[in-house]
């Protein structure tokens, strides 16, 4: 007798499960419009939306954020607004750091469908090791979001700012400079980081817009940067091989920092000598302020991204209507503009 | 026409081919490193100027001066591989005690380097008393350090007008030669005095030839391997404070570009992973022969992607040379 107690116990619980289940129903699925390229106030959700949002994700349902690293200013903001605005709405968020290591990304892709992500926004460290891993989450109905690019936001929305836009912005920041303190003739060092595909279209764009506004300006190489110790030791060794060095344009701020001190340390005129950078530190405002070496930067909005991404899996996951691909707008930053 | 060799002349150039061998088995990286050097100087006509010199050698300071920590260690038949880490946190320390905690320079920079020391001292008990083998102990400090140097941060670099009192660490000096490069010369004065002319030395080389023979002979095995590992972090715990000077700020990922480098310099410098044998001075010529790879692909003008096939090229030419000796006895 005692069995057959347990047995209906047993069979009770999973009803009550399965109707726990049953309540949120099949989950909506948006319209995802990619006629144009969308606005920041195209992903603004309405409560109604939040609330859609919350159901979907259910009890164990969660957002799940594959940061690139939580090691640079950039790359720690994104998610760190998002996680702050996930807790104003009572959703439930987890954030992984890749450490800047495409295989790493597969695992954290995986580990979070299996444990319950409705929706996952990537920042991706190379498309063609994560591409699979991000079509297959897909292909389980999990909403792929991406931040930082756009090509893997597979069943998902695409929130970046371009790295063409940035390059461009910052060679334009460096041309104009150039132009109006040098009289068009400089001799330039572009710190790359070749190991990113799309570090590499930002320098490449650095140079093409540097020289649309100063035609008269030499590129005397790309050198290794990324990092303030590379910008540093590149410098010190590109000065030795082309003491005519007196523009730097580096593909972030950290390469810049070390670009000063090389040039520092080669007793160049801080005031004659330009540094360009892109992402917008706090270091790298408090530097341009001086009006030393650091002329100008680039703001990439990080604060901005991670609140988009927020947003977007809001839409995702509330079932509305949004843009496929949303821009994320950059901002020109120099002594003038913090002024 | 036939030529016959007499056995006279067929031993002596057997001899002189041993002879060729041994000496490129012993000094095989440092011949590839001269032969680089000559190279670059008459291909670029700018390598040998003393603002080069005295660039690649502040550029190797760092690197050679936690390598000699990690060369100790090696020799006891251990390895760190969180010396980097430690780097970094020390320098996230010294940066924070200076412009958070306004401390003065002196106070800081003892308190980071003391830090890197305790750290050693915490790895060396792990490994000698809890018996944990030394990569994994170590590897595990490492990503405790990292972590711990992230949290703190949040990801941000520490910086502030306060770390130009410790400029003088990087830009100071007699001369054209700079205090990282005075530095370096000293620790490696100050330790091959003590690998070579004291009991410590000698105890510690015994130590890595044979354990057990070292502890059946009465030698403190785990005393002298936690010192090891303290005195290495403490020169890594240095070390992050003169990276710290040299960048004006600190990032808590600072130590991660060390890693590779100074494990390369100390395998490139002969010392043996199995612990016992090693000379101080190639482990210095290595870590500036490292750097000359790097600067002198720049002086040459090659793009980024080159330099690291030219590098890798450089790098297996020389420690094939090693092998060579090693299969020839």
């Amino acid at each position: 007798m005692n069995r057959w107690w347990i047995v209906a116990i047993g069979v009770l619980m999973f009803a009550a499960c399965n109707g726990g289940t049953s309540n949120v129903g099949p989950q909506p699925q948006p319209t995802l419009l990619t006629d144009r390229l969308g606005q920041p106030q195209d992903l603004v959700p309405t409560s109604a939306e939040i609330a859609a949002a919350k159901t979907a994700l259910g009890e164990k349902g969660f957002i799940g954020i594959v940061a690139c690293n939580l090691s640079s200013e950039y790359h720690a903001a994104v998610p760190r607004a998002a996680e702050a605005l996930a807790k104003q709405w009572g959703l439930p968020i987890q954030v992984f750091d890749s450490e800047t290591k495409a295989d790493r990304q597969n695992a954290a892709i995986e580990t979070f469908v299996a444990q319950g992500a409705k929706a996952i926004a990537l920042c991706v460290v190379d498309p063609k090791v994560v591409g699979n891993a991000v079509k297959e989450a897909a292909g389980k109905g999990v909403f792929m979001l991406q931040y930082a690019g756009r090509d893997l936001a597979v069943n998902g929305i695409g929130i970046s700012v371009e790295d063409a836009d940035l390059g461009c912005a910052a060679g334009e920041i460096a041309g104009d400079l150039i132009a109006r303190e040098k009289g068009g003739q400089a001799n330039v060092a572009i710190l790359d980081y070749p190991d990113l595909p799309n570090v590499v279209v930002r320098a490449n764009k650095i140079e093409e817009c540097l020289k649309q506004k100063a035609p008269g300006a030499k590129i005397t190489g790309h050198y290794l940067g990324g990092t303030a110790e590379n910008g540093l030791k590149s410098l010190e060794n590109a000065l030795q091989a082309h003491p005519e060095i007196d523009v730097v344009a580096s593909i972030n701020d950290a390469g810049a920092y070390g670009a000063i001190k090389a040039l520092e340390a080669a007793g160049k005129d801080p005031r004659q000598t330009i540094v360009v950078g892109i992402d917008a530190e706090a270091q790298a405002k408090d530097l341009i302020k001086q009006g030393k070496f650091f002329r100008g930067t680039v703001d990439t909005s990080p604060t901005q991204t991670g609140e988009m991404v927020m947003q977007a899996a809001v839409k995702l996951l509330a079932g509305s209507t949004a843009p496929k691909n949303v821009r994320v707008p950059v901002t020109k930053i120099t002594e003038d503009s913090l002024k | 026409m036939t030529t016959t060799s007499t056995p006279e002349a067929s031993t002596r150039s057997r001899w002189t081919r041993q002879r060729v061998l041994d000496f490129l088995g012993e000094n095989g990286f440092i011949v590839i490193f001269v032969l680089w050097c000559l190279f670059l100087e008459l291909a670029t006509q700018r390598f040998a100027t003393e603002g080069n010199i005295f660039t690649v050698l502040r550029q190797a300071a760092i690197v050679s001066i936690v390598a000699i920590g990690e060369t100790l260690v090696l020799l006891t038949g251990a390895m760190d591989v969180s010396l980097a880490a430690i780097l970094g946190f020390s320098g996230i320390v010294t940066a924070s005690l200076m412009t958070t905690a306004n401390l003065p320079p002196w106070l800081a920079c003892f308190g980071s380097i003391g830090a890197g020391g305790a750290i050693g001292l915490i790895n060396g008990l792990v490994i000698t008393k809890i018996k944990i083998n030394p990569i994994i102990a170590t590897l595990g400090m490492m990503s405790i350090l990292t972590g711990l140097a992230l949290m703190y941060t949040g990801g941000q670099s520490v910086y502030g007008p306060a770390l130009d009192r410790i400029a003088f660490l990087s830009s100071g000096g007699i001369g054209p030669v700079k205090m990282p490069v005075l530095v370096m010369f000293a620790l490696y004065a100050l330790f091959y005095w003590v690998l070579s002319r004291t009991l410590f030395g000698a105890h510690l080389y015994a130590v890595g030839s044979n354990n057990k023979a070292a502890w059946l002979s009465g030698l403190r095995v785990e005393r002298i391997r936690i010192v090891t590992f303290m005195l290495a972090g403490l020169l890594a715990g240095l070390g992050g404070v003169m990276q710290v000077a040299r960048l004006g700020a600190a990032s808590p990922t600072m130590g991660d570009e060390f890693l590779f480098p100074i494990l390369t310099a100390v395998i490139l410098g002969g010392v043996s992973l199995s612990g016992g044998k090693g000379r101080l001075f190639n482990v210095l010529i290595a870590s500036i022969f490292l750097v000359t790879i790097t600067n002198g692909m720049v002086l040459l003008d090659t793009s980024v992607n080159a330099q690291r096939v030219v590098s890798g090229v450089i790098l297996i030419v020389a420690l094939s040379l090693d092998r060579l000796r090693q299969r020839e006895r």
